[in-house]
């Protein structure tokens, strides 16, 4: 079923939305989530509650796209997911690729502590406009490395270059983001 | 303590869309689940190995002792025959996955506000570019499926794509979609198409979700038609996985009219054909898109990627050898000849000297009724074999020249051409109103 009978789905309130949705991308929604928590269960969990959130948020909403749409619910539930088990002290996870990613993150944005909403919302869209401005290689690297998580061999391979060479384009970026961040009063 | 970033793993959840489809590889989140049990696999497969090895060398020697070794085996008379294991192919043919057609100017255009302003250029007779180069692509994947479109080079990404759906509004950063399914005269262009805007997006990859249809639009018939005109498609399920793939040849040439287009690559956007020469497009190029090979893997919903990712390259390289007989029912022999590197070669001479003699002089524009066509190997002048001159649809090859003025590249600006049925061409282009003359055989031995 395409994306669009599956939102007049949700636009009816007829369950069967979640259901093909599932179907569609139920695949796509365990790997953004398994990327994050590296654990089934949660993953599941964090899915269902991502469809949950879909039913509320459709309507109103009418995604453009509604995979990544979907996309971004599952992703943010599960860092929250996350977030939430490492301040309960569990720590059994194979956490250490959010772990890393934050610590990447350090070079260019400020930490939870120093971040107000209004921060928050102020980056957000100089972070859209930096990387609008990126040459489409790096910002497909920056987004597949801090959106789809994914490892620095396979962006490699995906995208022909060494290890080295994606790990020093993406600190390249970061820094740039930094400095842009900076020129805008945002300091880190 | 540690400080925390989920609020920037957060933010970056907002990214735009297009910013998160242009970033997802094909995923296989199973593979990596597959990978540990493979691994497992091979662990227990290593021990078992170690043990058979340690077994057996345990007891040859009891072996040995109770099976003496059996005669040596005579030599050959001739060399054992060196089987050749059969190639494994996993697709198949499938020619309902894609098919293409292309639109003509009248059905293009009825959108009469479709101006000047709307085109990729800013030259006069750009409309017609507009009109004249769209090429529908329809594919038909399964509903799980969406298809990775590709230009399999540069020149071919050239061209701007245009997600064209039922539904669509807006356009996003990696296409823009037309408003209507059917080319019902509100097709309308975003200010966005600016070849200065689009020029970021070369070779990015286009989704099209089943049902949707691919515009191709031509907007450097020049490059287009000279050579690497192929469009990769790549079909990938839900999961990542590959399930089919193929080539199209979108591109052919009709010499019949050229147009020489200044302002639009002309201002070394594009450093292999920099600088400040003039270039050349064809303005009623004869278009033939032609699905070279659409194919499924057969075993679909699995596989290994790689492999398939192979076999698409391995499809490419037919649809290369299956181009050259794109060209066979051109109506002239001497394009037919060597079409390829012909125009190759005119491209060459255009590009590296900025219009060499006789082949940069002639009034290129819509109206053109002239022009000489330089299918020269090299830029040595008694290398003329495939010098042509074309005159209101006739190519007749030029056995020699004469140049009286030439201008700061050597081009001919007076001079007269000899054709190779006697007539000659007077040529003056200090009148732009009746830049040649031509003098048929009859008159010439008089003139």
């Amino acid at each position: 079923m395409n994306d669009e009978k599956i939102i007049d789905l949700f636009w009816k309130r007829d369950e069967t939305a979640i259901k093909e949705t599932d179907k569609k991308y139920g695949r796509y929604c365990s790997t953004v989530s398994m990327s994050i928590l590296h654990n089934e269960l949660d993953a599941e969990e964090c899915v269902n509650d991502a469809y949950l959130s879909l039913w509320n948020s459709i309507p109103p909403h009418r995604p453009q796209v509604l995979r990544t749409f979907l996309g971004r619910i599952v992703r943010n539930i599960s860092i929250n997911r996350h977030k939430s088990t490492h301040r309960q002290g569990h720590n059994c996870y194979m956490d250490v690729s959010l772990e890393e990613l934050m610590d990447e993150l350090g070079d260019c944005f400020p930490s939870d502590d120093d971040m107000t909403n209004e921060l928050s919302g102020e980056i957000k869209e100089h972070l859209q406009a930096f990387l609008r401005e990126q040459d489409a290689l790096n910002r497909k690297l920056f987004v597949g490395r801090y959106w789809h998580s994914y490892s620095i061999s396979r962006l490699s391979a995906s995208y022909g270059l060494t290890e080295g060479a994606v790990e020093i384009r993406l600190r390249r970026t970061r820094t740039k983001l930094k400095k842009y961040l900076n020129e805008r009063g945002i300091s880190v | 303590m540690k400080k925390t970033r989920y609020q920037a793993c957060l933010l970056i959840s907002e990214l735009d869309d297009d910013m998160i489809l242009e970033a997802e590889l094909a995923n296989v989140p199973m593979r990596r689940r597959v990978g540990h049990v493979m691994k497992r696999v091979w662990l227990i497969a290593a021990c078992m190995t170690l043990l058979a090895t340690a077994t057996i060398l345990l007891f040859l020697p009891a072996m040995l002792r109770e099976y003496p070794a059996p005669s040596p085996i005579p030599p050959l008379t001739s060399e054992p025959a060196v089987e050749t294991p059969e190639p494994v192919v996993n697709w198949v043919s499938d020619p309902t996955l894609v098919r293409v057609e292309r639109l003509s100017a009248s059905e293009a255009v009825a959108d009469p506000d479709v101006t000047e302003d709307g085109n990729l250029v800013s030259v006069e007779s750009q409309t017609q570019y507009f009109a004249n180069q769209l090429i529908l692509i329809h594919f038909s994947c399964r509903e799980d499926e969406h298809v990775m479109v590709e230009p399999s080079s540069w020149r071919s990404a050239l061209n701007p794509v245009y997600l064209y759906t039922a539904e669509g509004d807006g356009h996003t950063r990696s296409y823009w979609r037309f408003k209507n399914e059917e080319l019902d005269g509100h097709i309308s262009v975003s200010e966005e198409l600016e070849y200065s805007r689009y020029k970021d997006y070369f070779g990015r990859p286009v989704t099209v979700e089943n049902g949707d249809v691919l515009l191709w639009q031509y907007a450097n018939l020049a490059l287009a038609c000279m050579e690497d005109n192929f469009v990769d498609f790549t079909v990938v399920d839900d999961e990542g996985n590959i399930t089919g793939g193929g080539s199209i040849y979108i591109g052919g040439y009709d010499l019949t009219s050229m147009s020489k287009n200044k302002k639009y690559y002309g201002e070394s956007q594009y450093g292999d054909f920099g600088g400040s020469f003039e270039s050349f497009c064809f303005t009623n190029a004869i278009y033939r898109p032609v699905v070279l090979g659409a194919y499924r893997y057969t075993n679909e919903g699995g596989g290994d990627n790689e492999i398939q990712a192979q076999c698409l390259k391995e499809l490419h390289a037919l649809a290369l050898e299956r181009r050259e007989s794109l060209f066979a029912d051109v109506s002239s022999e001497l394009l037919r000849v060597s079409v390829r590197e012909a125009l190759a070669d005119y491209a060459w001479v255009i590009g590296k000297t900025g219009g060499w003699g006789l082949s940069s002089f002639g009034k290129y524009q819509n109206e053109t009724k002239y022009l000489i066509m330089s299918f020269a190997n090299s830029l040595d002048p008694a290398d003329h074999e495939y010098l042509l001159f074309l005159y209101e649809g006739t190519y007749r090859r030029i056995t020699g020249w004469e140049v009286h003025l030439q201008n700061e590249y050597g081009g001919m600006i007076i001079g007269c051409l000899y054709l190779e049925d006697g007539t000659v061409v007077q040529v003056d282009l200090r009148h732009a109103d009746q830049p040649v003359t031509l003098l048929p055989p009859a008159e010439t031995e008089t003139a």
